[in-house]
């Protein structure tokens, strides 16, 4: 509220408008409670005191002026009522004699210790000087500074003059001064800050510190400067301004540097909170909170997790689908902003009964490709299409996809590693939610991030980096499973799991940012030095007409703040800028979901620095640094050299062309552009292939070659679009592999195969082996590991598993492939004995042997035994089937034959068996299906709805190499790029530094009669000594990373063995003692935790990257090494042309100069 | 009143020891015009820089008016400088980013003298019509007379010259002295000049000698 409102208010309720005065009360209130407190001081006496006031004032509102002195009339109540209430407890004020006093001087900011307005104990005992003033000082204070009363208003209040008011506000300030001064002792670091925002302060909030503080800051820097220059401030600055008015170019060159520096490292950190939380968004919600997959046969977990304030929402499935024989489970939403966070390809959410919104993986599987809008029929009925999800790497969550956690009995369903990921077909059916669900699913959504106290940090090594995540419920006690307390680990290591991986990816690039942020910190160095060397002569006049070294000092440190002032504020938007075209070409083109390091996210400004006071204080810094080592340098003398013996020619140049200083920034800045280009063009090989230290081969992330040893290429195979179905997955033990029963299998029969015209089909079911009599020529036996491995086994196995494996036959490994009978027929060729027959072949009469390498083990119409297991999990034999069939005939295949074909059978094997998926199922092996289709131009739209294929496209791999390479290329570009401008302008200045500061040099040399020739020689071969020991230096900087990294692998590599034996120790150790935990068990669990924790550490701080490892870092350096001469060589001879035939123009100028 | 007491001062240390000036004490009254002579590397120019606090003295004092200033701290030494004594230098020492006129009012500027006559003073030495333009556009003359209209700015008592027509043609050079001549005669300014011409110290009212850091 202005003073002109309050002055109607007062005028309104003088006309006795109650309603006015009700609002006065409320505006003026606190302040005249707190003025009387500081005048009394009891809170007490105070509210008493501001209620009289308020009563006073209601009843003599009549005998006010006018509206605009209602404030000092109601502090001139409120004054007698402390005063009376004092004199009641009989203080009293001596007065004191009359001094002139401007305004100004009253409002002259106080000097407090720089910390007051964070430090509470400084405060308090600010506070307690103030509540230390008489009553009369403290009054008039109060009312003058904190009320922004002015001192003819407080005069009226308290009933005096104005000189008297002046002169008790002066005393009181003296007072202050010199209590703090006392308090804090004359060393300590003052800021100036204003009395208002001072007592403003001691009793508000923590806006008001904040303004405050920033006050004292924007006061205190300004008025300390203008102090320690004695008032010359203005001028001194006035003497830069003309001095950067005059050196453009410096000056452009210095703001160069300093706002790139700071443009890069607020470009670096924003793109670290983006990645931060674009990781949040991958595992976890934004919030950091984690969403899990548990079924109903947790009833404990789920009883936990069901309280009110736990629990987010839930999801109940419906029912099953079955497609072919993959089966999907629909899900029922009840809450849809569960759901808000999946990235929606085009299209929305369901909202109502009859929508759905599919995955588009599910659809592919489906086989459906039409849009969103039309319709779909399931076998629960049709819906409307109304939204498509995306579900390219980068963007699933969790909650897309199924994880099967096998170590919990499958029970819990949480992140498990790659090879046991399926897509989760979320079909999210709007609407009816009353049927009764087949399954329920919570969805656990309580994970709360913690801060841990110290004293647990002493006890967990592994804590100590950030933090950590625990389950906890309500009353914040930590939930554990009743058995082991593996649901709270499990929940902890899934989160920690992805900070984790984020900060390996983080550990990676931190070396280049560093790079960067160093190169560009020498590149102001350099610019730094330059300009104090140009400017030491203007230093010595100023000297030389009195300028103190305090003012000099003074000088320098305005024109710091006024560039870094600069510097920051350009720097920060053109980092932000920079970041935020990084963004959306991510988004644009890249399809990554939009996301910025703007994104609002409480946790990403918890784990990392804020962008902005990053940048500002690097840049500030670094300029800072490059002021202070200029400074010195240009007070470092040369050595003396006197005892040297008079040198060779040679020698002589050497000594003048030396600058060291500049040749040290040059060198090193020439090194780090090496190194920081050779391990950027490393990194990209580590994270976008994979490196075969064989062969020393790199093979790129993705490649048009496809299939599932990746023998067929797009290219030269014809073939513009495929389909594949997931493969069979394995477990088992020792080298004794079966098919996991629970394992679903797509892909389509020979009939379906057979009516797609012109379709070439390939499968294969590799847990199948052939079971002989011992003796048998075939190889490839199949063993059980150790005797207690085997005994292990046979214990989980089934009565007729039992019985195999006891019956002393011998297994042999020989898995099944599978062909359609047109691919089968062009085998035919290369028959060796017997004949295909398609008939005795779909009837399981018969199968092939194809010999790939060596000689057929086998011969046509030999009897083999065909087995076939699957386990429910992993160990021992579950279901077994046995088959009695015939070879029907040899096939060997020869290196020409066509690729596709050869593809048809198993690769890595010397031998295996061919039938169609009729064959196999008429023998009673699991899973017989095709898995892969080509041609698909022959198939048009024809393949039928839940065949289970996933489509791949040349094209949409085409485009996925062409985006992966533009953005690789362009961001390393853009990379090299700036660093290059940064350290070849450093490197640059050197070298026109250089031949600018010995222009003098030169020309008396030349003056001597050095031909300018043997000169040019000289400097450019002393320039090109620069390349090369920066190339010498990055190649040792590289060769020395991977020396370490080398040690840490082996160390981790060590470390594992460790936990290798420490884990079998402990599972002795468990298994003697049968249930429960003994304490030598918890040590052990403990120990072996521990050193996995340790290695882990070792790999995520080292880099063990095998790609990084074997690397050859050589031929890169050399060519790096060979522009950087050519373009040394350039720039020289360029340099040289500035001199001309006028030796005596040169020396009398160069005379000057000195 | 300027009165040096056995001013010494000398330059590194052990066998590479200089020194530079030995002993010296002398006394120069207000209003006097003083030439101190001597071959190059006679330690005339290490005298006047200590007289002007430039440099400290190894050992020995002096006294402006008995305030002694060798004890006196760099702020204030500064200060000092600033507002009592002027310095002319051989190589006219402009500021080169500076105007001609901004140069000359720069210490006056630093001193907070804002009424410091300075067009009085271009008239004086005849380069009202030259004071926008950048010691690098002026003449030796023309900058040296801009270096003394500088030392002036600030009404010093003493002004100090080191070799201050040296670099100058005999034209010139002559101009100069006649208008440190003026100044001497005219306000009763100390002025100290420092040359190893003796056509020049001849002008002066008393010459000091000095050979090997001692006068002679």
């Amino acid at each position: 509220m202005n003073r002109s409102e309050i002055s109607a208010l007062a005028e309104r309720a003088k006309q006795g408008d109650s309603a006015a005065f009700e609002q006065l009360y409320t505006e003026f209130r606190s302040q005249v409670y707190y003025f009387c407190k500081r005048c009394v001081g009891s809170e007490s006496a105070a509210e008493d005191l501001t209620s009289e006031t308020f009563i006073d004032a209601m009843e003599k509102i009549g005998s006010l002026r006018s509206g605009a002195a209602f404030s000092g009339w109601l502090y001139a109540i409120a004054y007698n009522k402390c005063s009376d209430h004092l004199r009641s407890n009989d203080r009293s004020e001596v007065a004191a004699t009359p001094e002139q006093l401007s305004e100004a001087a009253l409002n002259a900011p106080l000097l407090l210790p720089d910390d007051y307005a964070i430090n509470a104990e400084t405060r308090a005992q600010l506070q307690s000087i103030i509540d230390g003033l008489s009553p009369d000082q403290r009054s008039a204070v109060i009312m003058y500074y904190y009320d922004e009363m002015s001192v003819s208003e407080v005069a009226e209040a308290m009933g005096t003059n104005e000189n008297n008011v002046s002169q008790k506000l002066h005393r009181a300030r003296k007072k202050i001064r010199a209590q703090i001064e006392k308090l804090i002792g004359k060393g300590a670091m003052f800021g100036a800050v204003p009395m208002r925002a001072l007592l403003g302060e001691l009793d508000t909030s923590t806006v008001g510190i904040a303004a405050a503080g920033a006050a004292a800051i924007a006061v205190g820097i300004p008025y300390g400067l203008s102090k320690a220059s004695g008032g010359t401030a203005r001028e001194l600055l006035w003497i830069t301004r003309k001095y950067w008015a005059k050196h453009k170019k410096s000056l452009a060159a210095l703001l160069f540097s300093g706002v790139l520096l700071c443009a890069v490292v607020t470009c670096i950190f924003l793109n670290g909170r983006r990645d931060f939380i674009t990781g949040l968004d991958h595992n976890y919600d934004l919030s950091g909170r984690q969403t899990f997959m548990i079924t109903d046969d947790h009833k404990e977990v789920i009883d936990f997790v069901s309280k009110e304030d736990t629990v987010r929402g839930e999801v109940a499935v419906l029912g099953r689908t079955g497609i072919g024989k993959n089966t999907f489970e629909y899900a029922v939403l009840d809450d849809p902003e569960n759901l808000a966070h999946l990235p929606i390809e085009s299209g929305r959410l369901p909202e109502k009964e009859g929508e759905i919104a599919i995955y588009r993986s599910v659809l592919n599987v489906f086989g459906f490709f039409g849009s969103v809008g039309e319709s779909i029929t399931l076998d629960t009925g049709t819906y409307t299409l109304v939204g498509i999800l995306h579900d390219e790497e980068f963007t699933y969550r969790n909650l897309s996809r199924l994880y099967i956690e096998q170590v919990y009995n499958g029970d819990v369903f949480g992140p498990g590693t790659d090879s046991f990921k399926h897509y989760f077909p979320m079909i999210f059916v709007g609407g009816d939610a009353g049927k009764a669900p087949e399954y329920s699913y919570i969805l656990l959504d309580n994970v709360k991030y913690v801060s841990i106290p110290d004293k647990d940090l002493e006890d967990h090594d592994s804590f100590k980096d950030d933090f950590s995540i625990i389950v906890r419920d309500a009353d914040e006690s930590v939930f554990t499973d009743d058995n082991d307390g593996s649901y709270n680990n499990w929940a902890y290591y899934a989160v920690w799991g992805g900070i984790w991986s984020f900060r390996a990816e983080n550990h990676k690039i931190m070396p280049l940012y560093i790079v960067a942020a160093l190169i560009s910190s020498l590149s102001v160095l350099a610019v730094m030095r330059n300009i104090f060397a140009e400017r030491e002569d203007t230093v010595r006049m100023l000297r030389r007409i009195g300028v103190s070294k305090r003012r000099i000092r003074v000088m320098y440190t305005i024109e710091y703040l006024c560039l870094a002032g600069i510097q920051t504020v350009i720097g920060i938007a053109l980092g932000s800028a920079a970041h935020l075209g990084i963004c959306a070409y991510r988004t644009s083109v890249m399809g990554y979901k939009d996301f910025t390091g703007f994104t609002p996210n409480e946790l990403s400004s918890w784990i990392m620095p804020n962008p902005f006071i990053a940048g500002a204080s690097v840049g500030a810094a670094v300029l800072l640094a490059g002021y202070l080592t200029a400074a010195l340098l240009s007070r470092v003398k040369a050595p003396s050299r006197k005892k040297k013996k008079a040198a060779a020619l040679w020698r002589c140049f050497g000594r003048v062309f030396r600058t060291r200083a500049v040749t040290v920034i040059q060198t090193l800045s020439l090194a780090l552009i090496c190194f920081g280009t050779i391990y950027g063009y490393m990194l990209f090989h580590s994270t976008e292939g994979s490196f075969d230290p064989e062969t020393g081969e790199f093979h790129e992330l993705i490649s048009t070659e496809f299939g599932q040893n990746r023998q067929f290429s797009f290219d030269e195979d014809g073939v513009e679009e495929y389909y594949s179905a997931s493969e069979v997955k394995t477990a088992g033990s020792g080298s004794f592999l079966f098919a996991l029963h629970s394992e679903h299998f797509d892909g389509i029969g020979d009939s379906d195969a057979d009516s797609l015209e012109g379709i070439t089909a390939h499968g294969n079911i590799p847990h199948t082996f052939i079971v002989a009599d011992s003796g048998s020529k075939l190889k490839n036996s199949i063993t059980y590991g150790s005797a207690e491995e085997k005994q292990f086994f046979i214990d989980h196995s089934s009565e007729e598993g039992k019985a195999l494996l006891n019956s002393g036959k011998a297994l042999y490994k020989s898995p099944v492939a599978l062909a359609d009978i047109g691919t089968i027929n062009e085998l035919s060729q290369y028959v060796t004995s017997g004949e295909i027959n398609a008939d005795k072949l779909n009837s399981g009469e018969e199968v092939l042997l194809v010999v790939r390498y060596g000689n057929a083990p086998l011969a046509a119409s030999d009897t083999v035994t065909v087995g076939a297991a699957d386990t429910d999990n992993g160990f021992g034999i579950s279901k077994l089937t046995q088959s009695d069939t015939k070879i029907g005939a040899v096939v060997v295949l020869p290196k020409s034959m066509d690729r596709i074909l050869r593809y048809s059978v198993s690769e890595g094997d010397d031998y295996n068996l061919l039938t169609t998926a009729s064959g196999a199922e008429a023998l009673g092996l699991a899973g017989a299906r095709y898995t892969e289709l080509f041609a698909k131009e022959a198939l048009g739209n024809s393949l039928p709805l839940g065949t289970g294929f996933t489509l791949y496209s040349y094209a949409q791999q085409r485009r996925e190499i062409f985006l992966r390479n533009a953005s690789f290329y362009g961001s390393m570009g853009a990379l090299v790029l700036v660093m290059s401008l940064l350290g070849f302008s450093a490197y640059f200045n050197g070298i026109g530094l250089k031949i600018r500061l010995k222009e003098y040099q030169i020309s008396i040399m030349r003056a001597v009669g050095t031909p300018i020739k043997r000169l040019r020689r000289r400097l450019t071969l002393d320039s090109i000594r620069l390349p090369l020991i920066s190339g010498t230096m990055a190649y040792g900087g590289i060769k020395a990373m991977q020396l370490m990294m080398l040690a840490a692998n082996n160390r981790a590599d060590k470390l594992a063995n460790e936990a290798r034996i420490a884990f079998n120790e402990l599972s002795e150790i468990s298994s003697a003692a049968d249930h429960g935990y003994t304490p030598e068990l918890l040590s052990k669990i403990n120990a072996v935790n521990d050193i996995q924790a340790r290695e882990t550490d070792v790999r995520v701080y080292f880099m063990t990257d095998k790609m990084m490892l074997f690397m050859n870092a050589l031929i890169p350096t050399l060519t790096i090494f060979a522009v950087m001469c050519i373009v040394t060589i350039l720039l020289t001879r360029k340099s040289f042309r500035m001199f001309t035939p006028d030796i005596a123009g040169a020396l009398a100028r160069g005379r000057k100069r000195r | 009143m300027i009165k040096t007491e056995n001013l010494t001062r000398t330059y590194g240390k052990g066998e590479g020891k200089v020194t530079a000036l030995d002993g010296v004490s002398l006394t120069i009254n207000d209003g006097e015009m003083v030439a101190i002579i001597g071959k190059s590397g006679s330690g005339k120019s290490t005298l006047l820089n200590l007289i002007g606090g430039l440099d400290k003295p190894t050992e020995g004092r002096i006294f402006y008016n008995d305030k002694e200033i060798g004890s006196m701290k760099d702020s204030e030494l500064s200060e000092f400088r600033l507002k009592n004594v002027g310095f002319v230098f051989q190589f006219f020492d402009l500021i080169p980013e500076l105007t001609a006129e901004e140069n000359v009012l720069l210490p006056s500027r630093l001193a907070k003298n804002k009424d410091a006559g300075a067009d009085e003073l271009y008239k004086a030495l005849d380069i009202g019509d030259r004071v926008k333009h950048y010691p690098s556009e002026l003449s030796g003359g023309q900058q040296q007379r801009a270096a003394i209209a500088r030392a002036l700015i600030n009404s010093p008592d003493v002004i100090l010259c080191d070799e201050p027509t040296g670099n100058l043609d005999r034209a010139s050079g002559e101009e100069v002295m006649a208008l440190l001549k003026r100044l001497n005669t005219e306000q009763g300014r100390t002025v100290i000049i420092v040359t190893h011409d003796r056509g020049i110290a001849e002008q002066c009212g008393r010459i000091i000698e000095i050979s090997d850091g001692k006068i002679v």
